[in-house]
This record gives C-alpha cells, structure tokens and sequence, in this order.
C-alpha cells in the first residue's frame, strides 16, 4: 500500500478548539443517525411481531408492541414441519459452509503461490465465471444430469465455490510473509503440511470472513432450493416460509377464494414473525465472529 | 509452443504436484458448474428446441439479436441498466468510504463498536425480506413515512409506483443495506495509516477536516480505486432479484432492467434463445467494460485487478 | 504422523455423519390429524355409492400401490395442510384407495409455480408424468409443439375413458377449449366453468356509508362520483377525521378500474368485447375509453381513488373502516370483508354496485363478465411411462360424478349430508370459525389440481347468505369472455411473442393516466404506439380464435 507524502503547511487558526467541537457534534449526530436509521427498522419489525395479528393489520405499531401477544410465532412454530425446516436450513448451513471454506481454502493457496504453473491460467478462468454465466435453465440441467436433483447435495455441491471469495482469499494468502513458507519449504515440508500446519493457524481472519460470508448465503438461500428440491423433506425454511406466505396472500385475493377473517389478519401477523426468525440466528450468531472478522476484513481487503 | 517449452511445463508440473492436486476439485468445479452451463449461450443463435437440445436446434444466426435491438424495450432496459447503476455508483460508493472517515474519528470505542454492528445488520438479511420492510414503510396508505409527510401537511406518495421516483428508492435502499459493511474495508485500511503522517500535519496546524481530506483519503486511494473498477465491472449486473420484487407495471419504464427484462421474457414467457441472447450481450459488455476500467487504472495509478 | 491419521479420520468420521443425517433420511413420525383419522373412519363405513355406468373404466384402475405417476402442481392453498405432507391429506389418500395409483408430489407454491415449471419443462428430459402447464393456452401450444406431451385424444375411447366422453357431450365447451388445431387434446383446463355461473366477481361498495349520508345506491355513473365525494367529505365512518378512501382496489389493481368503462358505452366489463358484428375489439384502445380514462382522471385529482397503486392495502383499510368501494371482488371475499368490518363497526356492509347507466350512451346494456372459466392446462408427458393410466387416472379425477362429489362435497356424513336429495354442508363446514373453503382445502377438497369446480356445491357454502342475493340479481347479466383458445402455432407464436409486452404497457400507461403521470393528450400516441407493437395481429389472432369457438360458447 503506497503512502502518498503529504506537504502541507496551513495556517494556524485562531480558535481551532471551538471549531474542533462543532466538527465533533456534528460527526457524532451523523454516525448516530446512521445507526438510528439501520436500527429502527428491525425494532419495528420485531415489536410487530409481538403486537396482536388486528393491531398489526391496522398498522397501529410504530415503536414498541401494541397489545403485546406471541399468537403470530404461537401460529408459526405449530405449523407442522417447521422445526424440520429449520433444522434443514441448518444442516445445509454448517455442511455447506464447511464444504465452502474447505475447498476454497484449498484453491486459494496454490493460486497464492508465485512459482505455480497453472496461476495465471485459471486465474483468468475464474474472473471470467464472475462475469458469464448460463443461466437457470442450463445449471439445472447439469446438476439433474449429475443426479443431484432432489437430494441435499444439490444445494452443497453447485455452489462449492464462489469466485469473489476465492479472490479475496487468495490475496490474503499473498500478503502473508513469503519467509513463513520458505523456511518451512527448506525443512523438506510439502505444499499440503504448509497449507494445514502453518498458513491455517495464521488465518483465522479470512477463515472468519470466509465463514459469515458463505454461512449468511446458505441460511437466506431461497433461489436455489426452489428449483432443485422437489421433497418436502429437504426443504429449508426460507421455502417453507415462503409457502405459508404465498399460501395465505392467495386465499385472500384468490377468486372462488378464501374469505377467513382469521386467514387475512394472519398473513399480516405472519410477515413480520418470519422475518424475525430468519434473521435473529444470524444477529445472534454475527457478534461472536465479529472481532475476527474485521481483523480479517482489515488485511484481507487492504492488500487485494 | 516449442518442445523445450512443453517439456518445462511438464517440470513444473510435477514440482508443483501437490498444489496441482490443491487445485484440481477447484478447476473441476468450474469446469462442472460454469463453464459446461456457459456452453447454453449457444442457443442465442439457434431457435431452441426443447426435446432435441442444442444439437438439434435449427441455427437462426443473429436473429435474435436483432429482435432484441428492434424492440422498443431495447433502448429503455439497456438506459435503464446504466442509469441505475450511474447513480448507484455515484451515491453509493462515496457514503462508505465518508462514513468510514467519521466513524474513525469518534474516540469512544464502546460507541464505535455498537454503531458499527447496527450498520452491519442490514447487509445480513436477504433482499426478500429488505424490500418486504420497504413496503411496509413506504405505504402511501399507513406507512410511517407517509404519516410523517401527512402530518407536515403534505399529500402521501405512493414510492413504488412513481416511475421518477423508482430509481431513487433502489439506490438509497441499496445504500442503507450496504453502506455498513462497505464501510468496514475503508475504515480497517483508515486504522492502517501511519500515526506519524497525522502528528507532522497537527504539528502544521492542520484542523481535524484538513487532516480526514488531505490525509486519511489520499492514504486509502488504492484501496478505492480496486474497489472502484471492481464495481464498474458490475454497471451492467444491476441485481434482478431486487427490481424484480419492487417493481410493477407503473414503473416499468424506469425500473426495467436488461436482467429482469430477460428474467420476464427469456424465463417466465418460455423464450429461452431470445433470453439468452439477451444475456449473452450483457455479459459482453461487462467484460469490456472492466477490461476497460482494469486498464485504465494499470496506466494510471499501477492498481489493477489482473 | 499419527496426528494426522487421527485427524483423517476424524475427517471421514464427520463427513458420515454429515451425510447420515442430511435432510430426507431422517424419519419423522407420520403427521395425524383428527379429521384424517375421522375421515378415514367414516369413508371405511360408506359404500361405494357408484354405478357402473357412471364411473366406468374398472376401479381401482390397477392394483392397488403397483403404480405411481408423479405430479407438478401447485400447493395446496392451505398455510398448513400440503398435498405431499406426510401421511397425506384426507380427499387425496381417498383419490388413492378408489384409484389404486399412488401420487407422488411435486408441489410448488403458486407464486413461484411459473419459474420453476418453465425450468423443469426447458430441461426437455426427466418430465414429471403429469404435470400442470405454466402460461395457460399459450404454454400449452408451445410446449405441445415442441412434443413434450402425448395426445390424449388417442387413448380415448368408451373403455378408458368413459367420463371424458360423456362430459364433452353434455358440455361441448369442454371440448371446444380442449382440442388443438390440428384435432389433438394435449391437456385439459383447470374448469372453473360450471362455478363461473355463479360466482358474480364486480365493483362493491358500502351501503351502510350510503344510508348514514342519506344516499341511494348510486345506479348512473354521476351517482358513484356523487356518492365518492360524499364519502370523502362527510365522514360516513364518523371518526371526526377525512380519512376514508372512497374507492380502491384489490384485484389487478388500479388498471382494474378499467372496468368503469361498462358505463362509457362498452357492452361488457371486460378489456376484449364482441361487436355486434362478430368482430373481437380490444376495448383500451377504442375512443370511447378515452372519455372513461378522463373521468378517472378527475375523480384521481378530486382525491376519491385510493393512491397505492398495487391495492396491498386494501384488507388493511377495510379492517380500519376506512374503505368506502372496491373494484372487482369476487362475491365470497365480500362475504370476507363484511366480517372483517364488523370487528369495528358492526353495520359495516358491502355489496355490489349495479351495472351503471349513462346518460351519454342512453342505450347502453352492458353485461358483466364472467371470470376466465378455463386457465391452466394439464397435460401428461412423453416421460411418463404409463400414459395409459395417466389418462385413466385423469378421466375419472377430472371428469367423474363420484370425483366430484369426494373433491368438493367430502365425505358423507362427515362434511355433507343428503336431505331430501338435496347436498348440503354439515355445521363443520359451513359453522366453522374460519370459511367453508378453508375447511375443505385443509383436508385436500377443492383441490389446486386437476379442478373442475361445482357450482351448486360452491353455492351451498353460502346457504342464507350474501351471495344468494348477489347471484339472483345479476344471473341474467352475466356473459363469457372473449375466449382464450389453444392456437396453431403461428398464432400462438405472434401471441406469445407480441402480446405480454402489449399488456404491460396497457397496463402501465391507463395506471399512468388515471393518475395523471402520463398526460391524457398522449392518447393518440398510445393507439399509435399499441399498432407499432403489433396489437393489431393479436387481434386477428383472438378473432380466428372466435371463430373458431363461437358456435359452442353461450
């Protein structure tokens, strides 16, 4: 990272403490109002969620819960299978995500190394995959002429890889002190000891970053699912959500359709509960990756 | 390619047998998952059947192409694209890179922390649900934005449905979910400048402004640039899943984009080679367009992506 | 060394696990539901009340459980009953016992059902056995063309598939939406025909609002812009506050208020109309529209539209006294939104606005058209291995008496019983907190497959009620639409090629007229515009589709 020399000589100015704390209260109003702005909104969704489904509908809840009731998780946990949802969402999250770091980690470092042959090549191949793609249609085909249709590896092996963190990986590997690998190189150690007993220990960053990334993918992945699972059994519950959603919207507006009072203030409810229970593992999950992950954010981006 | 040189490949080779093993699931995956899919672009130029598969589509050259380009929608989904992402790019690459600079000034670290992960949880959720709390908000009829405009005397506005007011509404959200995370790689390279660079400048008298514009941001520049050309490669990408939630018939001429055009007509209306023809021009252009900005920033300031 | 050999196997160990526990090879306990078990108990008792003659072909089609034929559909419209839950929905494992044809579901929620269906069938190869057609006709023609699915007409005869054939004869217009061009049945509609006679689906309005503020129901079009100003400006929700929205919309949206053309010299409710010369008219770009749109617009400025374009909100003004009139509701959700009012203000009631008159056209008659009767095909692909059976299968789900009465009456002494030969719904059905339909759809009745749906057993939900009235008054108004016809595939290619764009920039433009984005003076620029997309061959495509069918359609 080169460092621009700065010559500068301004004048003093009189008065420069005063100045100081307008500049300070205004810099402090605009980071809280930034944090105001991207709290809110989830406060406002959960305290809906704990409001009644009629105080919901009337849209009667700004801050905190109006007619404070459970009846819309009440509903949403006894629906059948949703605890078998959930715990296909997380079966997918921590295998995939496994799979993920894995095999990225595993590509990352051989394209870290200057001296490998085949660097520049599939470099290229890589970015190029960041910019082309067949489509839908043609990665559906694929994956059913491997036979993976419908089972859970639909959603592990298809998406093993992604590009973009490969590259970030990579140059995290490459910012690493070249010398760590070279006396290793010299004791007699091969590419694979390297990789496990001595670039691994030292990357909990990216090995941090590389987590939430791919972990936030699989828990919010909906696309994928939809078109690769047929059984109800593997579905994840962003699927599942999906359903009752879709479900209860159609039977208030379908013709020859439902008339339930108690249907229409559900699916007012219900919008705002399965928000919460989709992101509330990931808030709750985040904070404890969270110190690592900045580190790693830090060296991971500053040298790519 | 030359016999010594063949042969020197093949010794390399095999002193880097284990990392040719590292990578070899990795190329495999590409080759499985991309590249073979990527042979689809081919029907862009064939008029696909569907039981016979590409080898026994009849080739109709650039027809579909030229169906696209005749096409009223041509011109508006394709301005579209670049409008959108003009504006996403001038709105939305500054605010990280600005937040960064401040929150960096803020000497509480208790207050740093907190805000930072406020600013953060937005990025987690899925757009679904982000466009979901949009409408919720926006409401002409019981939004809470909408009662704070009433309530100052004003008449409510129906945001999605206002063409003019469509793009706006894309930006800023993308912003709001984005501008956190974004922030976190400027702020981490802020934390990496040299101490010393702002002592010399207090020493000159320079205020805390002078000191965030003359030397935190020349500081970081490299960074910015990397990220800037990255995302130039992308004008073309603007997201599909997102317009696609938050558009409707009233907006579409403003809001259509080359990827929910072809989403609506390459997919859902069953016209897969005119669709595909489609993307395979938005991918084209999106290679030229970084290859551009790559080489651009590689003369001017030796930051580049490859 | 042997650090490593442990963590290997540690790694391998991990990896069993993993995949010993993926999703699927759990086993969850079969879900049970009191009225499975009930049902269950009851159909074992009931004879089979059938005779040869209607019911045909042999049942059970085969042995029982020796079959499967695998099924796209949509998913129940029930939040928490699935057609492939576990242990399965009551009507269906019924399906199965008289069939002996195990299904095995593929069910997609309606609102992602075109993605994933379009995806599936662009595959070309591995095709669920039946499967239901995205797009409607035009799905149908394309797909059909491409020779993804057999032709049903040639398995049909008096041996298999005894119900079709006499259906179509009692019903030609079955067989006028069925057949192809070229003389092949490639899938039959989704039919709501029958029910369609029945179900009035128009304009309401709140007839309490009315009688606070001293009004008639308004019967000329001058008289609902009176009675919207009244209701904008007097407070008929009696709250102290100008908060009432005098008329919004649900279905299609704000475009739907398009239906006030009936008062503007149109002879229907509907986009398509037939002259009386036996020509198709795309009405929205006919003059007189032009005058209806003006109105619109006036009415938008005077504040009496509701501004949300997409009517999200509608359930929500209603359940907040707020909403004054509705465009396009169908008679059943009116039942719906009466209740929902009432929790608030119990004289809050809705009913349908009359066909209005206008002095301007003094001869005028409009009629009100009924909802599209047959949508959606399905259609059995060269997949499956069976097609025999498939067709069995759907002969007697689709067309057969006793079907019928299982998919939307239930089970005798259960959900219905016979008085004097007469069906009527049991107090479970018809007393249950939530709607009649919602406790049928919950044990797999009025299905999302396969449907043909019963009108007198759809009036018998709503004995005593609303409806009743609704249907009695406007019976001798209500016409068919301009059909939708499976077409050659030189029609079907300029349909579906021109006609999507066509709609959404109707669709686009009357919303962005009515609320004046889009200045009234452009009109001529839209006509212009609707002829260089081409509306002009969708019209001569939708008039040889009349030709084709007006013999048969009423």
């Amino acid at each position: 990272m080169e460092q621009h020399n700065v010559n500068h000589t301004p004048q003093k100015r009189p008065g420069i403490k005063k100045r100081g704390r307008v500049g300070s209260i205004f810099i402090y109003i605009v980071v809280l109002l930034a944090g105001a702005i991207t709290l809110y909104p989830f406060i406002y969704v959960v305290a809906n969620s704990f409001s009644s489904p009629m105080a919901v509908l009337r849209r009667e809840v700004v801050f905190l819960p109006v007619d404070f009731s459970v009846k819309s998780y009440e509903i949403l946990l006894n629906q059948k299978d949703v605890w078998l949802s959930y715990y296909n969402t997380i079966w997918y999250t921590v295998v995939g995500t496994a799979a993920n770091i894995l095999l990225t980690v595993l590509a990352a470092y051989p394209l870290s190394v200057k001296r490998f042959c085949l660097r520049r090549p599939v470099s290229m191949m890589i970015v190029i995959t960041l910019f082309v793609s067949g489509g839908m249609v043609p990665s559906y085909m694929v994956v059913k002429s491997l036979g993976m249709l419908d089972t859970p590896w639909a959603l592990i092996f298809p998406t093993a890889i992604s590009a973009y963190n490969l590259i970030v990986t990579r140059s995290f590997f490459e910012s690493l002190p070249q010398e760590l690998m070279e006396s290793a190189y010299l004791d007699g150690a091969n590419d694979f000891t390297i990789l496990f007993r001595i670039i691994l220990p030292v990357s909990k960053a990216i090995l941090a970053v590389l987590v939430i990334f791919y972990a936030v993918f699989h828990w919010n992945e909906y696309f994928n699912p939809m078109l690769y699972l047929k059984s109800r059994e593997l579905k994840p519950i962003t699927l599942y959500l999906r359903d009752i959603l879709v479900a209860n919207q159609q039977s208030t507006v379908s013709t020859g359709g439902n008339t339930s009072l108690e249907q229409k203030f559900l699916f007012e409810a219900l919008k705002f509960s399965t928000i919460v229970i989709t992101v509330l593992p990931i808030t709750v999950i985040y904070p404890f990756f969270q110190k690592h992950f900045v580190q790693g954010v830090m060296i991971g981006s500053v040298k790519s | 390619m030359t016999k010594r040189h063949g042969s020197a490949f093949i010794k390399s080779l095999k002193r880097d047998k284990y990392l040719v093993m590292m990578v070899l699931p990795c190329i495999a995956f590409f080759v499985i998952f991309h590249f073979i899919p990527m042979f689809w672009n081919i029907i862009a130029f064939q008029k696909y059947n569907i039981r016979g598969g590409i080898f026994e589509s009849t080739w109709v050259g650039l027809s579909n192409f030229e169906r696209f380009f005749a096409s009223p929608n041509a011109a508006r989904v394709i301005g579209n694209t670049f409008i959108i992402s003009f504006m996403d790019l001038i709105m939305g690459f500054p605010v990280p890179i600005i937040f960064a600079l401040f929150l960096s000034e803020i000497k509480n670290k208790y207050v740093k922390r907190t805000i930072q992960t406020f600013t953060y949880l937005p990025h987690f959720i899925s757009v679904v649900v982000v466009v979901g709390m949009m409408k919720i908000f926006l409401s002409p009829t019981d939004g809470i934005v909408n009662n704070i405009i009433t309530s100052l005397g004003g008449s409510p506005i129906d945001f999605f449905s206002t063409a003019g007011v469509f793009r706006w509404l894309y930006v800023l959200s993308n912003i709001w979910q984005n501008f956190g995370w974004d922030s976190i790689i400027y702020f981490a390279a802020v934390a990496g400048i040299n101490p010393e660079l702002y002592e010399a400048a207090e020493v000159d008298g320079a205020g805390r402004w002078t000191k965030m514009f003359h030397i935190s941001l020349p500081s970081i520049s490299p960074t910015i640039i990397t990220l800037l050309i990255m995302r130039i490669g992308w004008l073309l990408s603007v997201g599909f899943e997102k317009i696609i939630l938050m558009y409707n018939e009233a907006t579409y001429q403003t809001a259509d984009v080359i990827s929910s055009y072809v989403f609506r007509v390459g997919i859902l209306n069953a016209d897969f080679s005119y669709g595909t023809a489609i993307g395979l021009f938005n991918s084209l252009v999106s290679i030229i367009l970084i290859a551009g900005a790559n080489f651009i920033s590689k003369r001017l300031s030796d930051t580049s992506l490859f | 060394m042997k650090r490593r050999w442990i963590s290997l196997v540690l790694a391998a160990l991990l990896a069993v696990t993993a995949s010993a526990c993926a999703p699927g090879t759990t086993d969850m306990p079969p879900a049970s539901s009191e009225i499975s078990e009930a049902a269950s108990g009851v159909s074992s008792g009931t004879d089979k009340n059938t005779d040869s003659s209607t019911s045909g072909g042999a049942l059970p089609l085969v042995e029982p459980g020796s079959e499967t034929l695998t099924l796209l559909t949509y998913q129940n419209w029930h939040a928490s009953s699935y057609y492939d839950a576990d242990g399965g929905l009551p009507i269906e494992n019924k399906i199965e016992e008289i069939t002996g044809v195990k299904i095995e579901w593929e069910c997609v929620a309606s609102g992602d059902y075109e993605t994933v269906a379009q995806t599936r069938l662009a595959a070309g190869s591995d095709l669920p056995d039946i499967v239901r057609v995205p797009k409607g006709a035009a799905g149908l023609t394309t797909y059909s063309n491409q020779g993804l699915f057999i032709n049903i007409k040639d398995y049909m005869n008096e041996q298999t598939t005894p119900n079709l054939i006499k259906m179509f004869d009692e019903n030609p217009i079955y067989e006028a939406y069925c057949v192809s061009p070229d003389g092949g049945i490639y899938g039959l509609p989704h039919a709501e025909y029958d029910i369609n006679n029945y179900v009035v689906m128009w304009n309401i309005i709140r007839t309490d609002w009315l009688d606070t503020l001293g009004l008639s129901m308004p019967t000329t079009i001058d008289e609902l812009h009176d009675a919207l100003v009244a209701f904008k400006t007097q407070d008929p929700n009696g709250n102290g506050e100008q908060d009432e929205i005098p008329l919004g919309y649900q279905n299609e949206n704000m475009f739907g208020l398009y239906t006030m053309k009936h008062a503007f010299g149109f002879n229907n409710t509907d986009t398509w109309s037939i002259q009386d010369d036996d020509t198709v008219q795309f009405d929205l770009a006919d003059d007189k529209f032009l005058s209806c749109l003006t109105t619109l617009n006036k009415w938008y400025q005077e504040g009496l539209l509701n501004t949300t374009v997409d009517g999200s909100d509608s359930d929500m003004l209603i359940a907040q006294d707020r909403l004054g009139a509705q465009t396009i509701s169908s008679m059943d959700n009116v039942i719906g939104k009466n209740d929902s009012v009432h929790l608030v203000n119990e004289d809050g009631n809705y009913e349908f606005i009359p066909l209005l008159a206008n002095p301007d056209y003094p001869d005028n008659e409009p009629k009100l058209n009924k909802r599209q009767s047959f949508h959606d095909y399905y259609a059995v692909t060269v997949d499956c291995e069976n097609p025999e059976l498939a067709v069995r299968w759907l002969d007697w789900v689709y067309a057969s008496e006793e079907s019928s009465v299982l998919r939307y009456w239930g089970f005798e002494g259960d959900t219905y019983t016979v008085e004097n030969g007469k069906k009527q719904f049991t107090d479970k059905v018809a007393k249950a907190d939530t709607s009649a339909i919602d406790v049928m759809r919950e044990i797999g009745g009025w299905p999302n497959f396969v449907g043909n749906e019963n009108g007198e057993c759809f009036m018998a939900m709503y004995v005593d009620s609303y409806c009743e009235q609704a249907y009695h008054d406007f019976k001798d108004v209500m016409i068919d639409r301009v059909p939708i016809s499976i077409g050659t595939p030189e029609e079907s290619e300029t349909y579906s090629q021109k006609w999507p764009e066509i709609n959404d920039y109707v669709k686009e433009s009357v919303i962005n007229f009515i609320n004046g984005n889009k200045p009234l003076s452009e009109w001529e620029d839209y006509k212009a515009q609707l002829q260089t997309m081409g509306l002009q061959d969708i019209v001569a495509v939708k008039q040889a589709w009349y030709d084709r069918m007006k013999d048969i359609i009423v």
